[in-house]
């Protein structure tokens, strides 16, 4: 039996981290959770077969923050889209900017959804709930992942 | 930026110590034109004058051609006496003695007439008085040798005719004579006139040509100082209107600078700031919600203060970004609904709380030329503001309308509501100033600051009137 596919959660704010993982297990959200810390390490995780992070299956969803350490989170999503391999994995920006830069550049680079981060954590709750219902099983995947 | 204006003032200021004086440009105007004028009319007058000379002699020759005229009828007249007399001598026939009376009246006429003339010429006047002596001395003889004929009935005696012809050859020496002088006193004159009219054209001309030569001089040098006034002058305001630019570019510059700082911090506003709140916000909720049996009632109580602070300092952070975020934005005038834009926002408050009693009435024109995403915020925000000061009365009003006030189109949103303190109207349209407490109203005191930010960039004027517990009224305008 093929692995139940992994949710990878590109974030850098530890607590962050932590509240969106629990934010998901709360909604009874399955998955596996894997996270990189900044956008080199999701390289590496993603891409990077020489490395010992490299992870062979892809993700069922990717969730993005914008704002990370070396490499920043629209590179990452930049290199998601030029690579065959990923690039009709979902990716949604969940991230705490709203500027209207962000928001236009990362639908430029191909972000399937761009959500803002609420300070609330009933809001933050109520936003992963809908993400997790709609991309984990309301949305039809692409045949190839 | 204040500063700005006021420097360039004073630089151009003291660089125009050269700059056209009014007074003396008035003092060029008046010499430019006066001068002229003045030269003009003493021109004249010269003219005036040397054609009054040139007549004066004209009229002095055409006197001694009247006289020589005149001289030559009276001597005419003598012949005409004689040649009469002559012809009775030799005839003895009377009939020949009328022309001769005839001809001695008209020459006593003519004689007198002569010296009227000549009054003023003494040697002339002597001529003629002798030359009338001796014809009347001649008129005697002709009359003697008359008188001799008649009663002798023979011719008279020989020195009777020689008498006579000696008097009648002096009479013809005397008035060739006077004839000759005054022929030649014509001359003269004839002479002076032309000489003065050549003098009178030459002078015209010689101050004609000075005087227009003068004006041309001093017309040339008043440009000279005029024109050099002014390029001293365009050379200074050319001088402070780069200056000008300079400082314009260089502000220019500095306030791109500053804007892309004041971006830059916004982003790390909403970025870094808000994450930390939700941290704290979601590590309470999970203390309250995955703890309770290791807490007690207080510490929930004393959670749930830390998240309403969190989720209020949210808000502000929001806040403070969506009004730096207006004067960041691009502004863009169109034609908008207005009428329509500010039904819909009254009717999405409704929703939110359609037990309230309020009486709505819209006097807002159709369209309205503006940004239409700050106007909405803007209207959003006065009638909002409208909505929650008037909850405590049973029957609110909301008036929105426009009105003309000092030739402007000015709208304004009415309510009846709590109103406001006009001592504290500085406070009005501050950043997070508030009229009222936090437990009487909610809001964190951004909302007529960013009304006022809008209304600024539309140039417009906004300002408000109220009173404790009537009610308050905004009034705003929309600069083109």
């Amino acid at each position: 039996m093929k692995p139940m596919p992994y949710i990878f959660l590109i974030e850098d704010n530890e607590q962050d981290e932590i509240l969106t993982i629990k934010a998901l297990k709360k909604n009874k959200v399955l998955n596996d959770i894997k996270v990189a810390r900044d956008g080199s390490e999701a390289l590496d995780i993603l891409f990077n077969k020489d490395s010992e992070k490299f992870e062979q299956d892809l993700p069922q969803l990717i969730l993005l923050d914008l704002k990370l350490p070396k490499i920043d989170g629209l590179e990452v999503l930049k290199q998601i889209r030029s690579n065959p391999r990923t690039k009709l994995v979902p990716v949604v920006i969940l991230t705490t900017s709203k500027e209207d830069s962000d928001l236009l550049s990362g639908y430029e680079f191909g972000a399937n959804s761009y959500v803002r981060k609420p300070v609330d954590f009933h809001e933050f709750s109520e936003a992963v709930k809908s993400l997790g219902t709609y991309w984990l099983l309301l949305n039809e995947r692409p045949p190839i992942l | 930026m204040q500063q700005l204006p006021k420097k360039l003032l004073s630089s151009f200021g003291n660089r125009g110590e050269h700059y056209v004086d009014p007074r003396e440009f008035k003092k060029i105007l008046f010499q430019a034109t006066v001068l002229p004028i003045a030269l003009s009319l003493l021109l004249s007058i010269l003219f005036i004058q040397q054609v009054y000379i040139v007549l004066e002699e004209n009229h002095k020759v055409r006197h001694s051609d009247e006289v020589i005229y005149s001289g030559t009828e009276a001597i005419k007249l003598v012949i005409d006496s004689e040649t009469a007399f002559r012809g009775y001598v030799i005839s003895a026939n009377e009939s020949y003695l009328g022309p001769w009376v005839k001809a001695r009246e008209r020459f006593y006429v003519l004689a007198d007439e002569i010296s009227k003339l000549v009054q003023d010429n003494p040697s002339q006047l002597k001529d003629i008085e002798e030359v009338k002596t001796l014809y009347t001395g001649w008129n005697e003889n002709a009359e003697g040798t008359l008188q001799y004929r008649r009663k002798y009935g023979r011719a008279s005696p020989d020195e009777m005719i020689v008498a006579r012809k000696a008097i009648m050859d002096s009479i013809r020496k005397i008035f060739d004579e006077f004839i000759e002088r005054e022929r030649d006193l014509r001359n003269k004159r004839w002479a002076e006139a032309e000489k003065t009219s050549r003098e009178a054209v030459l002078v015209i001309i010689g101050l004609g040509i000075f005087l227009g030569v003068a004006l041309a001089v001093m017309s040339i040098m008043q440009l000279r100082r005029l024109s050099k006034n002014y390029s001293t002058a365009y050379a200074s305001l050319s001088a402070a209107t780069e200056h000008l630019e300079e400082t314009v570019a260089l502000r220019t510059h500095e306030l791109t600078l500053v804007n892309k700082e004041l971006e830059a911090f916004s982003y790390s506003v909403s970025h870094d700031l808000r994450a930390p709140l939700r941290g704290i916000d979601g590590f309470s909720q999970i203390l309250v919600e995955e703890y309770s049996d290791k807490l007690d009632g207080e510490a929930v109580k004393y959670l749930g203060f830390i998240r309403s602070g969190v989720q209020r300092m949210g808000v502000l952070i929001d806040d403070l970004i969506n009004l730096s975020r207006l004067t960041r934005s691009e502004f863009r005038k169109e034609d908008m609904e207005l009428s329509q834009m500010t039904l819909d926002i009254f009717n999405e408050l409704k929703q939110s709380d359609p037990t309230r009693k309020v009486e709505f009435t819209n006097f807002l024109p159709q369209t309205i030329s503006a940004d239409p995403g700050l106007l909405r915020a803007a209207l959003q925000n006065l009638i909002s503001n409208a909505w929650k000061y008037t909850r405590t009365k049973d029957v609110a009003v909301i008036e929105l309308g426009q009105i003309y006030k000092d030739g402007k189109v000015t709208y304004y949103v009415k309510d009846n509501g709590v109103g406001f303190d006009m001592r504290f109207y500085e406070k009005l349209f501050q950043p997070f100033q508030r009229l009222h407490t936090k437990e009487q109203f909610e809001g964190s005191g951004i909302g007529l600051a960013t009304v006022a930010r809008i209304i600024r960039r539309h140039n417009g004027t906004i300002w408000g009137e109220s009173e404790l517990g009537k009610g308050s009224a905004f009034y705003f305008t929309l600069g083109v």
